[in-house]
């Protein structure tokens, strides 16, 4: 995205402008995962796992992705359990330098029939916290920056509740049953999506880990494609999709669903996924995490920022969410190499 | 207005010191105008006694690493006599500083000791010019191996050499004697497989795995 005579933005401006491929004063730095670390958790003592779990610790560690990185969106929700948390999954809640998980060999549900939002679903603690960082974050902020919600696609939850691979023997034993769980699950992701609107986030990332590694683009197609497709329908702000691995056997159907980005992996090539979704959806990413982010230093930081942007990539950031233990640094080179671009081209 | 301080890049993290509230304590490395490179240890956490805390610590990699502490006591910074850059061995010095409980009375390690493996006395022997000579007391059989082995540790735990045309002596580039550095490597280089797989584990930690990776 070369330079574009454009007034000076707010930072959320810029993300909603990049969400919408309009014109930006520069591209956008985003992060609709996580970027916390560890150092600051004790910047501003909000530590996992409670951070994760209470609302207040949960926005003031989000907070620092744009006061002290300076990125110019604020993602509250660290991780991806939140939801599975609330329809009952068994949790394993870690400790500061670890994610926590669903505790997936003890799934909660065998059968489609057994899937049961709860109607707690939105007031059990760990969906309210998310409801409450949000409404304290936009209390904070106001306009200034980008608020990023999260909610979980229906696949990710079918692994969270079914097991992974229950989940993916089913998708092909019986793709009748996959399709009507797919349709049930994905009550959650629309209920907790439209309630983090309302709490005021200002786009939403859709995480659903049909991810290139078991999953095969037609799966995609067959499964996915079109409920994505009615989740712009259904979920009325700028969605992010998020899948990890290689997907640009996918992309295609993906800049198809009307969803406002595609939040990509570093396994694909910037260049070569923008010539796929050419314009029909923007790009969001593509700094590499375990390799570069968090083994690397800031010189290698800058190449890969600045190939997304020679790329015309639309908003840049991690790939994911940033394993805890980043440095601060390397995550500070992202938004200075921007504006160092953007100050050359 | 961030928070943050531009310390240089930090080349080793303790995400959670046990002995202080689990805060994360950070080690920066610096390169002077001079060339020389300094090293500092830093944590963003704000509880009381963090100071006093980090202050143990470089208590300790001075005693154990023969490092030297910045003349400014409120600097929390450390240097080698030889002020080069040594990475791995500050490193490796400081994750071992982080492993010793607040307030232990510490002593520098001798360039001797017990290896249970081989039931040999294990011994360096400086001479001269940075360079070190393993030895081994006990059988001939299987000793040579044995102090090739060890002095591969060496090489692999701390960036050292082999001494020209000789596997069981080992050198830092600098030239110079680093005596307690020696004596605190020797024993992880007695069994450098668990200290390269403490080191996997450390770094494995903290990643967040796709739902269809998690164990």
């Amino acid at each position: 995205m070369k330079n574009v005579p454009v007034q000076p933005m707010t930072s959320r401006e810029r993300v909603i402008a990049g969400l919408n491929r309009q014109p930006v004063d520069r591209t956008p730095v985003c992060n609709p995962t996580s970027v916390a670390t560890v150092e600051l958790m004790d910047l501003v003592d909000a530590h996992f796992p409670q951070a994760n779990r209470d609302p207040e610790m949960m926005a003031r560690l989000a907070a620092t992705g744009y006061t002290e990185l300076g990125f110019d969106s604020i993602m509250p929700v660290f991780s991806i359990i939140q939801e599975s948390s609330a329809l009952g999954c068994v949790m394993q809640w870690e400790q500061k330098d670890n994610w926590p998980t669903v505790r997936m060999r003890e799934p909660i549900w065998r059968d489609v029939d057994d899937i049961e939002i709860p109607g707690n679903f939105l007031t059990h603690p760990d969906t309210a916290c998310v409801l409450e960082a949000i409404k304290l974050l936009k209390k904070e902020f106001g306009d200034e920056v980008a608020v990023i919600g999260k909610t979980m696609g229906p696949w990710t939850l079918g692994y969270h509740c079914f097991g992974v691979e229950p989940f993916l023997l089913m998708s092909l034993d019986d793709p009748g049953k996959t399709k009507l769980a797919l349709e049930r699950m994905k009550e959650a992701t629309i209920q907790f999506g439209v309630a983090q609107i309302e709490a005021g986030a200002d786009a939403l990332t859709v995480p659903d880990h049909a991810t290139g590694d078991l999953v095969s683009g037609e799966y995609y197609d067959r499964y996915l494609k079109d409920m994505h497709a009615e989740f712009v329908d259904l979920i009325p702000c700028p969605l992010i999709l998020h899948i990890c691995g290689r997907t640009v056997d996918r992309m295609d159907s993906i800049a198809g669903t009307g969803m406002a980005a595609f939040h990509f992996d570093s396994k694909n090539k910037p260049q070569e996924s923008m010539d796929i979704v050419k314009e029909r959806i923007s790009l969001i990413g593509n700094i590499n995490n375990p390799e570069t982010l968090y083994a690397k230093e800031p010189d290698a930081v800058h190449a890969e920022v600045c190939a997304n942007l020679d790329a015309g990539v639309h908003m840049v950031g991690p790939e994911c969410a940033i394993p805890l233990q980043t440095s601060i640094e390397n995550l500070r080179e992202i938004p200075r190499t921007v504006r160092e671009w953007h100050a050359a081209n | 207005m961030t928070r943050i301080l531009d310390l240089g890049t930090r080349i080793e993290l303790v995400s959670m010191y046990p002995h202080f509230h689990d805060i994360s304590i950070a080690l920066y490395e610096r390169k002077l105008e001079n060339g020389d490179f300094e090293f500092q240890v830093h944590s963003y956490a704000g509880k009381e006694g963090v100071n006093e805390c980090l202050d143990y610590v470089i208590s300790a990699m001075v005693i154990l690493g023969g490092m030297i502490r910045s003349d400014n006591p409120e600097q929390k910074i450390v240097h080698f006599h030889c002020g080069l850059q040594h990475r791995k061995a500050c490193k490796r010095i400081f994750l071992e500083a982080c492993k010793i409980a607040l307030g232990t009375e510490i002593e520098s390690k001798k360039l001797s000791t017990f290896d249970k493996k081989t039931e040999r006395q294990i011994t360096l022997e400086y001479l001269g010019n940075g360079n070190y000579q393993v030895n081994a007391d006990g059988d001939e059989t299987g000793r040579n191996r044995r102090i090739s082995a060890i002095a591969g540790g060496f090489v692999k735990l701390a960036e050292m050499e082999y001494i020209d045309g000789n596997d069981t002596g080992i050198t830092f580039d600098c030239g110079n004697e680093h005596a307690s550095l020696i004596g605190l490597l020797l024993g992880r280089a007695l069994n450098v497989r668990a200290a390269i797989r403490e080191d996997d584990d450390s770094a494995g930690r903290g990643m967040l795995a796709a739902p269809s990776a998690q164990q």
